[in-house]
């Protein structure tokens, strides 16, 4: 089963983590993939990232393809877990790793500000579009866009096709969804906070849709998978914000899934990769990074890992790019966060 | 015919004038050019300046505003758009800090400096300063708020790197090198076309004078702005001069000829008759005729060589300090001889430390031959004076007791190859006056002649004041 993103308990470790600096990192999993030519590797690249080791699996093959002579060890941790590392491996004399590969755009951003990125540039990432980097040091490789997934089963007729009709719908039919919506906790997932955040930038529609979430006692969840779970056991109708590649990657296994990016606006996130400062070998991290985005990591993206690869930016449609730059800082300050969620469970359990 | 020259002929050229005025030019607008510059990047580092301090103080009032009380605790809530409008410009790095009374953190980068607490609350402190290895420009802001009955200051700093900024000032600092430039080389374009039209006259005067015949000594006709103008007079005038000296010495070459050729074949014929006649008849009278002849043509030549000596030496010679009383005794000392041959005495009268300004050698020239004609035209076993007064010009002053000069001979006694009308059977050329002349105008002096009392010349060389004849003005002719 896929559980590419922190599930409740890690995501607790994860606020634990930002809070204690000195706490120790767990490392998830460790892959080792040998030197494919015979005889000593020239050199090993040490990855560590938040993507889930199988489907990193596809990427880092095609990669091996190229460079027979190299080493790679891929590990995989939580968000939280993958910031600490790459920032405490340039405070303390933490592990080194040569990159760093996370979902969690507000924390990559963050280690890039606080000057623990290394600078990269190439023909490649050149090419990236302007939401997708920032200060060449950080490069977007995947889109991620935030959907509305529902139970084929329980639409007869149109889905809602955007978050007014999906009040309106909610509201006139309250006992038809209650217990049946899901939806991410921002207190347990990063991810669903940066969701949950950039949505409340976007419209006032998302705090009244929390507050009939509230009423309708959504369940909260800690990950895209375990949402897409409950959806395919027809234990709820609707889940709201879930990861389209991965409702995508359950519809095209068979799943009665559906797929609905709201019309209003669709929130793009993009999966980050970053090499430390510290790294011990940033010949290879930057060449594996230009892998990642030129239209042969990018092929390989869309096809045996399928995740949506960044390129080419096309026309976007609906499709909201969060932008990476100093503003994903904000919801990064324990302050803030403080009160957003406080104010988000409050929209959430007001008239519960 | 016309002579063809190089260019750089005879005092070596100079730089050219086209290329000393774009050279001068250039160098100005060169000037202008890097002052442009400097100015454009002092002027686009300030703008750049105060671009970034307007988004940092608006990001920083922008986070006081949102400075509350909320139940007794200060709570800040970070407002979105206070960072995200620093990452509007460029991509620099950004860091916050809020801190409340006493300089405890609330909340974001605790080690970042704050700077010193801002007078008021509506204008926020900038500074600029070193953070996380990188320079930073800082805006402070300060908010007091009631908190539990106390007031308390909460300090509200935001930083931002200086990456676009530095981006910034250098590219409009490009743009104003690129101006600078483009204006540069526009410059020394016009300024070449504006230096080619200035010197056409230059050159049209070139291609008149190149063109010209080498007996044309017609004035130059070319039409010329104001400052060429004197060129060309003084080049007409240069080129009078020139025909004027080449008119004098065709002139004086002819009458040489002729003067020369007279005696010789007087000199000729006599010796004839005398080969025709056989020695025994020869008589002691043709022998004299003879003997005269040829002493008329060597003292003509003397002269004719004197004089062009003179002449010459009037234009080139070195001038320099002489005594009057020994330039006569030295041209005394050299005529003693033809005096005694007359039976004549010199009586000197000579005021010591007279000095003038002049030319020895054409000075001696004609001394002499005022002494010669003294003693020539004089009568014999007498006496010839020469003196230099005191007075208030220099002078000398030779007196015979000869026939004199009529007044009405004495402007004609000074031309060339004429002779007073007194003497004819005297040897003489008719230079010696004339040599005189031209001597004492080159010395901007002057020759009177005048009657002695009771019979004979008084011949005066004035010569001007020691000063005056310091200037080295042209002696008019």
């Amino acid at each position: 089963m896929r559980q590419p993103f922190p599930c409740a308990v890690l995501a607790m470790l994860l606020i634990f983590a930002l809070l204690r600096p000195a706490a120790a990192i767990e490392i998830e999993l460790a892959r080792s993939y040998p030197a494919l030519r015979d005889g000593d590797a020239r050199a090993v690249l040490h990855v560590i990232g938040t993507t889930d080791a199988d489907t990193m699996d596809g990427l880092i093959r095609a990669y091996r393809a190229v460079h027979p002579d190299l080493a790679l060890v891929y590990h995989q941790a939580i968000s939280g877990d993958v910031y600490q590392a790459v920032e405490e491996a340039a405070t303390f004399d933490g592990e080194t790793y040569d990159l760093a590969i996370s979902s969690a755009m507000d924390l990559q951003i963050k280690l890039v500000n606080d000057g623990h990125a290394r600078l990269h540039r190439s023909v490649a990432t050149a090419r990236l579009p302007r939401w997708a980097s920032w200060r060449e040091r950080i490069f977007g490789f995947t889109r991620e866009p935030a959907v509305i997934a529902y139970d084929t089963r329980a639409f007869a007729a149109t889905p809602p096709q955007s978050r007014f009709e999906l009040l309106n719908l909610l509201r006139s039919e309250e006992a038809r969804f209650s217990g049946r919506i899901a939806t991410y906790d921002p207190n347990l997932s990063g991810l669903g906070y940066l969701f949950a955040t950039q949505d409340s930038l976007q419209s006032e529609t998302y705090w009244r849709l929390m507050e009939v979430f509230g009423n309708l006692s959504a369940r909260l969840s800690c990950c895209s998978g375990e949402m897409l779970d409950l959806l395919e056991n027809g234990e709820v109708a609707v889940a709201y914000n879930v990861l389209g590649s991965y409702a995508q990657a359950r519809r095209d296994a068979g799943a009665p899934i559906g797929i609905v990016y709201p019309e209003d606006y669709t929130l793009l996130m993009v999966r980050t990769a970053l090499i430390p400062r510290s790294s011990d070998n940033p010949g290879d991290a930057g060449s594996f990074v230009d892998f990642l985005v030129s239209p042969e990591g990018q092929r390989v993206i869309a096809g045996e890992v399928s995740l949506a690869p960044v390129l080419p930016e096309g026309d976007e449609g609906s499709l909201i790019p969060v932008r990476l730059g100093p503003g994903l800082l904000v919801f990064l300050d324990a302050l803030k966060r403080r009160a957003f969620l406080s104010e988000w469970q409050s929209a959430v359990t007001e008239r519960r | 015919m016309t002579l063809k020259r190089e260019p750089s002929s005879l005092s070596g050229t100079t730089w050219s004038l086209r290329r000393r005025l774009l050279g001068q030019l250039l160098l100005v607008f060169a000037g202008l050019a890097v002052l442009l510059y400097l100015s454009v990047q002092a002027v686009a580092g300030r703008a750049a300046d105060a671009t970034q301090d307007n988004i940092l103080g608006a990001s920083a009032i922008a986070i006081a505003e949102q400075v509350r009380v909320v139940e007794g605790a200060v709570a800040v809530d970070l407002p979105y758009a206070a960072l995200e409008m620093l990452g509007l410009a460029g991509e620099d790095r950004v860091f916050y800090r809020i801190a409340g009374g006493g300089g405890a953190l609330i909340t974001g980068y605790d080690d970042l400096p704050s700077g010193e607490l801002p007078k008021s609350e509506d204008t926020p402190l900038f500074f600029t300063a070193q953070y996380r290895g990188d320079t930073v420009r800082v805006a402070t802001t300060r908010r007091s708020i009631l908190s539990g009955g106390s007031r308390q200051t909460i300090l509200i700093t935001v930083a931002q790197t200086r990456e676009a900024h530095g981006a910034l000032t250098t590219s409009i600092a490009l743009s104003a090198a690129g101006v600078g430039g483009g204006f540069l080389a526009l410059a020394g374009l016009l300024a070449w076309i504006a230096i080619s039209r200035t010197l056409k006259p230059v050159h049209e005067i070139e291609r008149a004078l190149a063109a010209r015949a080498s007996d044309d000594f017609s004035a130059l006709e070319t039409a010329a702005p104001r400052e060429i103008l004197p060129l060309i007079d003084a080049i007409n005038d240069f080129v009078e001069r020139l025909r004027l000296t080449l008119d004098t010495s065709q002139q004086f070459i002819a009458e040489a000829a002729h003067r020369i050729r007279t005696p010789l074949a007087a000199l000729k014929a006599q010796a004839e008759v005398s080969l025709k006649a056989g020695p025994e008849k020869t008589s002691e009278e043709s022998l004299r005729r003879m003997l005269r002849a040829a002493d008329e043509t060597s003292q003509l030549t003397t002269q004719l060589l004197a004089q062009a000596m003179v002449a010459y030496r009037a234009e080139r010679a070195e001038r320099q300090r002489l005594s009057l009383a020994n330039l006569a005794r030295t041209a005394v000392r050299d005529l003693e001889v033809a005096a005694e041959m007359r039976g004549i005495d010199f009586r000197m009268d000579l005021t010591e430390d007279v000095e003038i300004q002049g030319d020895e050698i054409a000075l001696l020239e004609a001394i002499r031959n005022l002494l010669d004609n003294a003693i020539k035209y004089g009568p014999p076993d007498d006496f010839v004076q020469v003196c230099v007064p005191t007075g208030p010009a220099p002078e000398i002053c030779i007196i015979d007791h000869g026939p004199g000069v009529p007044r009405k001979d004495r402007d004609l006694v000074f031309e060339r190859f004429r002779r007073g009308s007194v003497e004819p059977q005297t040897a003489g050329s008719g230079l010696g006056l004339s040599i005189v002349r031209q001597v004492m105008l080159s010395h901007r002096g002057r020759v009177r002649l005048e009657n002695n009392e009771p019979q004979g010349l008084k011949v005066r060389l004035i010569f001007p004041p020691i000063r005056a004849a310091g200037k080295t003005t042209r002696p008019e002719t």
